[in-house]
């Protein structure tokens, strides 16, 4: 049983406050990178601890933070990501809500190590408790000089501003959550220029999600090998799964990376609610392709879930058992898509209505020979030719669904009703 | 001078410019590759996803829109490979289902471009299920209509809004199915901030934004094109005039026309065909009993030059509007010196020759401040208020307005100053790297201080008065016109319907007033003869223009049966003069 | 055109201005109760920028709200999570029939507005709702029955 590194501090009462935040070894991190060490030495450990972004990209950390470009004299920017909106994820706003200072801390390293003078604070709208936290959290870094100007009296200065969003599911998508803060309509951006060459104003810029940032603290304080000792090979460090669903007991869990699902599901969660049988599982939210009960022995990181057709996302795992009407769960990942596809790019947002009409239709009972067939057709028409990566994410659970479930369909459409 | 660049499309070897998309580069080496929302001279969004290509770089492949693509040396690219026109023919069909695409029944059915591509992929039915949304069309609009059911969401109209006319009107509403194109705060069209450039109209690929008077009236394929010069003020416009069997049906920009590059105002492209009430003069006119009456050329002709050759050289007096051509007005000078008439001049008044270096309107578009002297550009010379707003607007240049009047651009200006406060003009100047003095009819002391403090800084650009106020100069036309010496006086009208209020009531106390016209009004009262001539649409010739650019202006339709040029009708007159 | 040109939509005023935008509709929406057309003129107005970007930004954005709504704003989570095992529909009917309105209308007394949203992260709680700025969890119909009454009497 892993010991409790992101949520050691859960339990303890008034953490959200940085005397007691502090006094249970806070900002000790940011102390030791500040003052013992080089921002190229803070992106080294970083490196070699293996952390990759807990987002759902996976990209690795410490490689983002050195793309950024040295010049000191460039305003450069950091944004945190907190615009959790993947359907079955709630880890970010645990983290925020329980314990915001360990995300804060891990931002200022962050700030430190890429040469950020401000940093942004992107709320997801719907989170009224996390932004008060952070307005909080930030004012009591400010009161205690860890933010501000010649922090700790090193010639490093921070700000950071608490931003809302305003309900866009796709702000979550880095160059939208840019544009977002600019005051724009949440779209996502031409790659290349990446972020870190031209990103918010402009300036280089670094987004790193809330659960990436809250491990930094503690890569600093126990090392990168200690860090990369958790996990797997290419995964490494404790990782926040969010299970939800049909389980006995839905809620976070630290695991380290490539934790069997199985482990997860009947280990943690206290298996399937009501001692149903399982069915299928999202391993990391609605953006992931299915999986079935044969998957069960997968590792939870990035690199196995590919070799089993799926992806690790946010390690977010949804789980339906055997009441679930597969089409039915679908359709709800579709109308998902449809109302947050931003508009711009054709494939996204017609396909994501043509794809909610067709399974809104044989659902209803009215469902035509050959549907199937034309919603997998439908998943190729998008998959890879959107403006951005969400449009794969709509195709993922159709297009795994069908796999797995196709007799589902078929009988819907032959019987006009649901199997379950 | 950019870098060259190899890379290989197709499996071609083909070079660019650093800097290029992979689309340029496709142009560049005439590789058709298919595209909706990319336009010449707009910025790429990547939106319709047609353009999409195989790109293969540093041993990695993908696919991604060719339009947004930089090219880089080395990469091996694939655009017409039988997959991708798959993929391209899906996206197609998609298109297809989320609109009401009637082709039988629309506007542009032969002329969209939608449907072209449709043609193109071979598409003869839509295998998603339509989606039947439900969209209303916008009316309210004087020139345009609107239909969303034929919008593709391309977003040329908003990025031409924004980009080439810089009026910021247009945009996009809502996510997802939803989204629409939007005026202002979702006001109806016809409400709102539009100022009728019509740039909109003509970037639109389908149906969508349609032009009211030439709906339904002619096919790409049924009508002809003419490149011409827009004669409605001196800025010179590149207009394409689209005609059919000798009706004219629309007015365009050239895209590829100096000095406006494709935009024009709604004084060129609207309002000539909307807006003109006048009555068309078809046969020539002469005045009996009070009243003017249909006569023979002959008739008309004799009476002229008799009039004209009787009477004392000092009576005689000879008005040109500025709107003819280069050659009308040449002529006219060599006529009417040539019989000893030293009282001429232009309709407009006298023309105060600019100094010689001006700079032309492409160079507004470095400038990073404006000093807008005596000039409404609201009102007037529209295309320079474009270049104005483009660079306010989207560059964050500074505009200073230096006028008694609070002209329509005051709302956009850093400052409004008085004409005695031009001092202060002059101090915001040093805050700019490119300043630009663009100055009107209605400049007075105040451009002189300009001149004389900001020389060889700022770039001045003169605002002619008239369509071919330098046609007029260069024709010795500029001088003052004395109205109460002369008695028997020709009037070189043409289809110009601006005369002052004065002048009128000075001609109406002549003797005898000969009027070369194409409209009646407002000659009506102060015309004996009245010789009918051609239209802006109707004729051929040079003019220059505000920077001094000869511009060739072609016709586009014939003139009425009994209808004649306007150097015809002077060379018909020196005939019967005998000079 | 230029890479880095690419995508630049003109930006019309400095990059400031526009940056305020998001946070100035709050203020807006919440001094005007919506984003009436005379709301967004103000915006507009105090931001110097065109109308067409306040309208486009404010219309993209699902927490802004154009129309009128009801003292309390009861949005039901409908996301997939809710909805497994039909607890989300099972509140939204509830809710339906207990005000007597559709999703999407408000109550004729002005009181409430029923709406239904998209995951709001509180998938370990499903049941959700979220009502104004409160989140409630874990609900029961039991549960939304004593909320109601409580704010329909207050």
């Amino acid at each position: 049983m892993l010991e409790k590194v992101l949520l050691k501090n859960v339990g303890v009462r008034y953490v959200e406050r940085i005397g007691v935040y502090i006094a249970h070894g806070g900002y000790q991190a940011v102390r030791k990178a500040l003052l013992e060490l080089e921002p190229q030495e803070v992106i080294e450990m970083v490196k070699k601890s293996g952390l990759r972004g807990r987002g759902g990209a996976g990209f690795p950390t410490g490689l983002k933070w050195d793309f950024m470009p040295k010049d000191p004299n460039l305003t450069k920017y950091l944004c945190i990501n907190f615009d959790e909106g993947e359907t079955g994820t709630f880890k970010d706003r645990y983290l925020v809500e329980e314990d915001p200072h360990q995300v804060l801390e891990g931002a200022i390293i962050a700030a430190y190590a890429v040469g950020a003078s401000k940093a942004y604070i992107y709320t997801r709208g719907e989170f009224p408790l996390g932004l008060k936290r952070w307005i909080k959290a930030v004012a009591e870094a400010y009161g205690r000089g860890f933010l501000g100007e010649n922090i700790l009296g090193t010639d490093f200065s921070l700000d950071v501003y608490v931003h809302s969003g305003a309900g866009a599911y796709i702000c979550g998508e880095e160059t939208a959550l840019m544009n977002s803060l600019e005051g724009k309509r949440g779209e996502p951006r031409i790659k290349p220029p990446f972020p870190t060459q031209v990103g918010l104003f402009g300036q280089p810029t670094i987004i790193n999600n809330v659960e990436t940032l809250a491990c930094v603290p503690h890569i600093i304080l126990r090392g990168p090998e200690w860090f990369a000792s958790i996990g797997t090979e290419e995964s490494t460090g404790p990782k926040l799964f969010s299970v939800s669903g049909h389980v006995e007991k839905p809620g976070n869990y630290e695991l380290p990376m490539g934790t069997p699902l199985r482990e997860i599901i009947y280990g943690h969660a206290g298996g399937i609610k009501d001692g149903r049988k399982l069915k299928a599982i999202l391993p990391g939210g609605v953006s992931t392709p299915m999986l079935t009960p044969e998957h069960l022995d997968v590792p939870m990181a990035f690199e196995t879930l590919p070799k089993v057709g799926s992806m690790l996302g946010t390690g977010a795992v949804i789980v339906m058992d055997e009441s679930t009407c597969i089409v039915n769960a679908v359709l709800h990942m579709a109308r998902f898509f449809a109302h947050e596809s931003c508009s711009k790019c054709v494939p996204c947002r017609v396909g994501t209505h043509v794809m909610t009409k067709i399974l809104q239709r044989i659902e209803n009972g009215e469902g035509r020979e050959g549907d199937v067939d034309q919603l997998l057709d439908l998943c190729n028409s998008i998959r890879g030719k959107t403006f951005c990566p969400m449009g794969d994410a709509t195709t993922n659970p159709l297009a795994s669904s069908i796999q797995y479930f196709r007799e589902e369909y078929e009988y819907h459409i032959r019987e006009k009703r649901c199997m379950v | 001078m950019a870098e060259e660049i190899t890379l290989t499309i197709d499996g071609k070897e083909v070079k660019g410019e650093r800097g290029d998309t992979i689309l340029q580069v496709c142009q560049k080496n005439g590789i058709d590759v298919p595209t909706l929302c990319h336009f010449e001279g707009l910025s790429d969004i990547g939106s319709c996803r047609l353009c999409i290509a195989e790109i293969e770089e540093r041993g990695r492949t993908r696919i991604d829109t060719s339009c947004t693509t930089p090219a880089v040396e080395g990469m091996v690219v694939q655009v017409s490979t039988k997959q991708l026109n798959e993929m391209r023919r899906a996206i197609l069909e998609l298109l297809f289902s989320e609109g009401n695409h009637y082709c039988m029944y629309c506007v542009a059915s032969g002329d969209c471009e939608l449907q072209d591509m449709a043609y193109r992929f071979g598409i003869d039915y839509i295998r998603w299920p339509l989606l039947y949304p439900e969209r209303h069309i916008d009316a309210s609009h004087k020139y345009v209509v609107m239909d969303p059911n034929r919008c593709i969401l391309c977003r040329r109209c908003v990025r031409a809004c924004a980009e080439l006319v810089g009026n910021h009107t247009l945009g996009v509403g809502g996510r997802d199915s939803e989204a629409e194109i939007i005026a202002d705060l979702k006001l109806p069209w016809g409400e709102s901030s539009c100022v009728n450039a019509g740039a909109c109209l003509q970037v639109c690929p389908t149906g969508a934004i349609l032009d009211r008077r030439s709906a339904y009236k002619g096919k790409k394929d049924q009508v002809e094109r003419v490149k011409s010069t827009c004669l409605f003020c001196s800025v010179g416009c590149g207009t394409e005039l689209v005609s059919r069997d000798n009706y004219l049906i629309r007015v365009e920009g050239d895209w590829e026309a100096e000095p406006n590059k494709g935009i024009l105002c709604a004084a060129g492209r609207f309002e000539p065909l909307y807006d003109e009430e006048r009555t068309r003069v078809l046969r020539p006119l002469v005045k009996r009993d009070g009243r003017l009456e249909e006569t023979t050329w002959d008739e008309a002709l004799d009476l002229v030059a008799e009039k004209l050759g009787d009477s004392d050289k000092n009576a005689l007096g000879a008005l040109t509007s500025a709107r003819a051509t280069n050659e009308t007005l040449e002529l006219f000078a060599k006529l009417f010196r040539g019989i000893g008439v030293e009282n001429i001049g232009c309709l407009e008044g006298p023309i105060a020759e600019p100094p010689e270096k001006e700079i032309n309107l492409a160079e507004l578009d470095e400038a990073d401040m404006f000093i807008v002297v005596g000039e409404d550009l609201a009102e007037d010379h529209q295309v320079v208020g474009f270049f104005v707003k483009r660079g306010v607007n989207n560059r964050g240049a500074r505009l200073v307005i230096v006028d008694d009047k609070e002209t329509g651009f005051v709302p956009l200006a850093y400052r409004w100053l008085k004409p005695d406060e031009v001092e202060e003009a002059v101090r915001l100047c040093d805050a700019a790297a490119r300043p630009a003095v663009i100055y009107g009819a209605r400049a007075g002391e105040e451009l002189a201080v300009l001149r004389k403090e900001l020389a060889g800084k700022a770039g001045f650009f003169w605002m002619a008065p008239a369509t071919n106020s330098r046609g007029a100069l260069a024709a010795g036309l500029n001088g003052a016109f004395n109205a109460e010496a002369a008695q028997n006086v020709y009037v070189l009208a043409c289809d110009d319907g601006k005369v002052g209020d004065e002048l009128l009531a000075r001609l109406k106390k002549a003797n005898f007033v000969a009027v070369q016209s194409s409209y009646v009004e407002p000659w009506a009262e102060v015309a004996d003869v009245v010789l009918p001539t051609v239209i802006w649409a109707e004729k051929e010739g040079t003019i220059t223009n505000l920077e001094g650019r000869t511009l060739k202006v072609a016709k586009a339709v014939e003139p009425p049966a009994a209808v004649k040029g306007e150097a015809e009708v002077l060379k018909a007159l020196i005939g019967r003069l005998g000079s | 055109m230029l890479p880095q040109a690419l995508d630049k939509e003109p930006q019309v005023g400095d990059l400031t201005r526009r940056s305020a935008l998001l946070d100035a509709l709050y203020a807006a929406q919440k001094r005007y109760g919506y984003l009436d057309e005379e709301a967004l003129r103000h915006v507009a107005e105090q931001l110097s920028l065109p109308l067409k970007d306040i309208y486009s930004t404010a219309s993209f954005y699902s927490l802004y709200r154009t129309k009128p709504t009801g003292q309390y704003l009861i949005q039901v989570c409908e996301g997939l999570v809710c909805s497994l095992r039909g607890g989300a529909e099972r509140l939204v009917d509830y809710l339906r029939e207990k005000l007597g309105i559709e999703v999407g209308e408000t109550t004729p007394d002005g009181k409430f507005t029923l709406e239904t949203v998209q995951c709001l992260a509180a998938c370990d709680s499903s049941p959700a709702m979220r009502i104004n700025d409160e989140l409630y969890e874990n609900l029961t119909l039991k549960e939304v029955d004593a909320i109601i009454e409580m704010l329909a009497g207050g």
